[in-house]
């Protein structure tokens, strides 16, 4: 199942720096058009990439852990 | 009680505390808070009773409140009109004390009887949906309800916590699940109520961007999600039995995206993805916890 990582982070990693990108190119702009809050739109999108990055690093991570294998009875652990 | 609106009798009262708490809204909550601590582990249904009452009492609370705060616009709007404040049969105080209680007593009732991370984490979504949804984010950007969503994702975690007393990734995952669900959820309500909005002076996605961007974010945040609800298999979370009701729920809501998208008009379409969006999400949690269990 690991296999399915790459395609699955690369879909959610282009869908999101999309909507980033909407926002940095106006086509989604804010509701005013003061600086400070064309600047509170483009956090708005970047806080939740970042989050998503971050998950998508500890998910590599966690596929990278060595599975733990149980001892088999009798045998010291 | 003298601070309800007169002429309102116990009957009328009972049914209008209860639309304070939007229960509708509050039984997918309580899907995403249950499948979770079963997905965890196994927890005895005594838990499992109390953490829905008080997940129940929780977002019940915060929805009170939310009518209290949004007051002023719930009454131009049809929509939310006959809410008890705007209709005239309560009072904005008695409104408040209601929704506090309610917080209150859910805190203890998680904190006594499950643990202390359960009751704060249920605490956190409340003062989310509050102060960061209601009070700041939704009267001044488009991106209310991307970031407000992160409110209504608090309860996988609150499940979660309820069973190990932790939170670990499989937790996040399915906050970020909810998270990213909410947009192309809610913006299909809010392309069929962008009147109403405009009206109210809510600066909600298609009000402010249009339908065409509205409709291509909801895009983007449909084939986000359908990622999102893949990653957790590539770690041994979950198996194939998931894997299949992820792709099949979220290729059935991505093909309603995309028809909603391409159809004139699109009002039907648009109605189609928000049923069915609430439906996706019940079936995924269930087809995780169904997973686990097999």
């Amino acid at each position: 199942m690991s296999r399915l990582f790459l395609p699955a982070a690369l879909i959610a990693l282009v869908s999101q720096l999309a909507v980033v990108w909407s926002v940095v190119a106006g086509r989604a702009p804010a509701s005013s058009t003061r600086a400070a809050a064309r600047w509170a739109e483009v956090a708005w999108v970047v806080i939740p990439t970042l989050f998503l990055l971050a998950t998508l690093y500890l998910t590599w991570n966690r596929m990278a852990e060595p599975v733990a294998v149980a001892p088999a009875a009798g045998v010291p652990a | 009680m003298s601070d309800l609106a007169a002429g309102t009798t116990g009957r009328s009262l009972a049914a209008d505390l209860v639309m304070l708490t939007k229960p509708r809204i509050i039984s997918l909550l309580l899907v995403t808070t249950a499948a979770p601590m079963y997905i965890a582990g196994s927890p005895s249904w005594v838990t499992v009773l109390v953490v829905m009452v008080g997940g129940y009492l929780m977002a019940g609370g915060a929805n009170a409140v939310n009518m209290y705060i949004d007051q002023d616009i719930d009454d131009r709007m049809a929509r939310t009109r006959l809410r008890p404040i705007p209709g005239g049969r309560m009072t904005p105080r008695a409104v408040l004390a209601f929704g506090l209680a309610l917080a209150v007593g859910a805190t203890w009732l998680l904190a006594w009887s499950v643990n202390v991370l359960t009751a704060a984490l249920a605490l956190g979504g409340f003062y989310f949906y509050i102060f960061i949804y209601t009070r700041w984010l939704k009267r001044t950007t488009p991106q209310n309800i991307v970031i407000g969503g992160a409110a209504g994702a608090f309860p996988p975690l609150v499940g979660w916590a309820a069973t190990t007393g932790t939170v670990d990734l499989t937790a996040i995952y399915l906050f970020l699940i909810v998270f990213y669900w909410t947009p192309p959820h809610f913006w299909a309500l809010a392309l069929l109520k962008q009147a109403d909005y405009g009206r109210a002076g809510v600066p909600m996605a298609p009000v402010i961007w249009g339908e065409r961007e509205t409709m291509d974010q909801m895009l983007w945040y449909t084939l986000l999600l359908i990622a999102l609800t893949v990653l957790p298999v590539t770690y041994g979370a979950f198996g194939l039995v998931y894997l299949a009701s992820a792709l099949a729920l979220g290729g059935a809501l991505l093909w309603g995206v995309l028809r909603m998208r391409r159809s004139t008009p699109w009002t039907g379409a648009a109605w189609w993805v928000y049923k069915y969006s609430l439906l996706y999400l019940a079936l995924l949690f269930v087809a995780m916890a169904v997973d686990v269990k097999v």
